[in-house]
């Protein structure tokens, strides 16, 4: 459904995405996970037709996105990292406007606009204006305006930034009733969590290169299954190994307090980057 | 069709406010109106203004309403790109722009014309008056779709403002007949778009008719705003 083929991006002299080759598939969660400037939102930007590849090539929906540009369009619903909807419109009229845009016919437009209402929860909402929405709630109302025409494809970006636990469960709710109903979507995120319970496949990308690829299990025994935490130089080492045991045998040895716990997504993103964390 | 939700979201936001958009219309022309005709006591003169004041009403609104538009959807509202997703083509997105930001100007300057009609100023009223107008309209919102596409921050629009619209407002035909100017001026007058569109109007106006060198510079100075504003409208997808 997404196939990213060399895909590249140079801004001057700085290749900001370098050479990415990724396989996307139908039906598909996808998160790619990965530093602030590591290159997620531009790769994004890219497969929605905002900024133009400088080099390889990448299809979605079965559509090339430097060729079929308007044909991609159609087929691709976007909910970008920045509160982008028209505030002073109701969620009612928001909703009509996308479906004015994609040529939806009113009857059609009409019905859909009073589902997805429904689906994300604003139908009390309907007639308020947005710009009295709390940062949750216009969240969801960008997700039910990227549904509005039954996209192919979904890209969100960092969808539940900034927002609540509350709001946040909310999103992740819908986004799992989205794999209920076989969508394919391509997310990224900062918390580990939200990949870790949402996706079927996780890419980590840093400075550009798709470094690590695969499910959370496969990734996080790729590093080792069982991680020993202990504080060294005010410091927390990280030491990872095949099994518990192993983790163990090593841990008897150390003079400081440790923890042996299983390995996570969090792990292997810091190992794989070598930074502290997701910034 | 494609332009259409471009103009259908535009006359919802502007029928919430439409008791601020009224006097922000009316405010300048009619203190234009009111101190350089009205004032001068002298009929024949605001019979001279009033064509003037609606070409310069058509520059101002149209131009800064809808480049405002465009820049706030960059800077403040983060809509524009909204907009470049749409699978619309680039050219119903620069209609839908450029006739939103032409039926603003073409509202605010019929407002004029009615505080015309309570001063006694009588013009010729044609169908081809409104035509002229309505492309008169449709070249300066283009130019503002252009402006607003090309540039990223408010700045530089001041800078726009300041340096070009200002001085075209005042050189372009709307206050004095450019051959009274000074040579120079007279000349670079002929240069800026206001000019043939304040002629003409003017000559539709007093009933001598269509003036077709002017008609031509303003179907020229639309051509060209509008094929720049669709170029840069496309080359903000191309980053």
């Amino acid at each position: 459904m997404i196939l990213l083929d060399g895909l590249t991006k140079k801004y001057g002299e700085k290749e900001v995405v370098k050479n990415l080759q990724l396989e996307i598939k139908e039906k598909e969660i996808f998160a790619l996970l990965g530093p602030n400037g590591a290159g997620k939102t531009t790769t994004i930007r890219m497969l929605t037709t905002l900024a133009r590849p400088t080099g390889g090539t990448a299809r979605v929906a079965g559509f090339d996105i430097g060729k079929e540009t308007l044909e991609v369009k159609k087929h691709i619903g976007v909910v970008p990292q920045q509160l982008n909807i028209e505030r002073e419109l109701t969620a009612w009229e928001n909703l009509e406007l996308h479906g004015m845009l994609y040529k939806m016919e009113k009857k059609i437009r009409q019905q859909r606009i009073e589902e997805l209402l429904e689906y994300v929860g604003l139908t009390e909402r309907a007639k308020d204006k947005v710009g009295n929405f709390s940062g949750g709630l216009t969240r969801r109302l960008m997700i039910a305006r990227a549904l509005m025409h039954n996209p192919k494809v979904l890209f969100l970006d960092e969808p539940t930034v900034g927002l609540d636990p509350q709001s946040r469960r909310k999103i992740w709710d819908l986004i799992k009733v989205m794999r209920l109903e076989g969508m394919t979507v391509l997310l990224t995120t900062h918390y580990i969590e939200e990949a870790e319970s949402l996706c079927d496949r996780v890419g980590i990308i840093d400075y550009g290169q798709l470094i690590a690829l695969g499910t959370a299990e496969q990734l996080e025994e790729k590093v080792g299954k069982a991680v020993v935490e202990f504080l060294q130089d005010n410091t927390t080492e990280r030491k990872f190994f095949p099994s518990r045991q192993e983790a163990l045998t090593y841990a008897k040895e150390l003079e400081q307090d440790f923890t042996i716990r299983e390995t996570n997504l969090e792990d292997v993103f810091v190992q794989l980057t070598g930074r502290g964390g997701i910034e | 069709m494609g332009f259409y939700p471009i103009i259908w979201e535009e006359w919802i936001t502007w029928s919430q406010r439409f008791l601020i958009y009224l006097g922000m219309y009316m405010l300048s022309p009619l203190l234009f109106l009111i101190t350089f005709g009205w004032g001068s006591g002298r009929i024949d003169y605001l019979h001279f203004l009033l064509p003037g004041i609606m070409a310069f009403s058509a520059l101002l609104n149209c131009y800064n309403g809808v480049c405002n538009r465009i820049l706030s959807s960059k800077r403040a509202l983060n809509t524009f790109e909204y907009y470049l997703l749409a699978p619309i083509s680039s050219f119903s997105l620069t209609l839908g722009f450029v006739l939103s930001g032409a039926l603003r100007g073409f509202f605010a300057v019929s407002l004029i014309l009615l505080v015309g009609t309570f001063l006694h100023v009588k013009l010729v009223l044609s169908v081809s008056f409104f035509v002229a107008l309505f492309l008169l309209c449709m070249t300066f919102s283009s130019l503002g779709v252009a402006v607003g596409a090309k540039v990223t921050e408010f700045e530089d629009s001041y800078l726009i403002s300041d340096l070009y619209i200002l001085p075209m407002s005042f050189l372009g035909g709307t206050f004095v007949a450019v051959d009274k100017l000074p040579p120079i001026l007279h000349y670079l007058s002929w240069l800026l778009p206001l000019t043939p569109g304040s002629y003409l109007l003017r000559s539709l106006a007093f009933g001598h008719g269509w003036n077709l060198l002017y008609l031509l510079a303003i179907l020229g100075w639309l051509i060209f705003f509008f094929v720049l504003a669709q170029r840069f409208l496309y080359q903000a997808t191309q980053e």
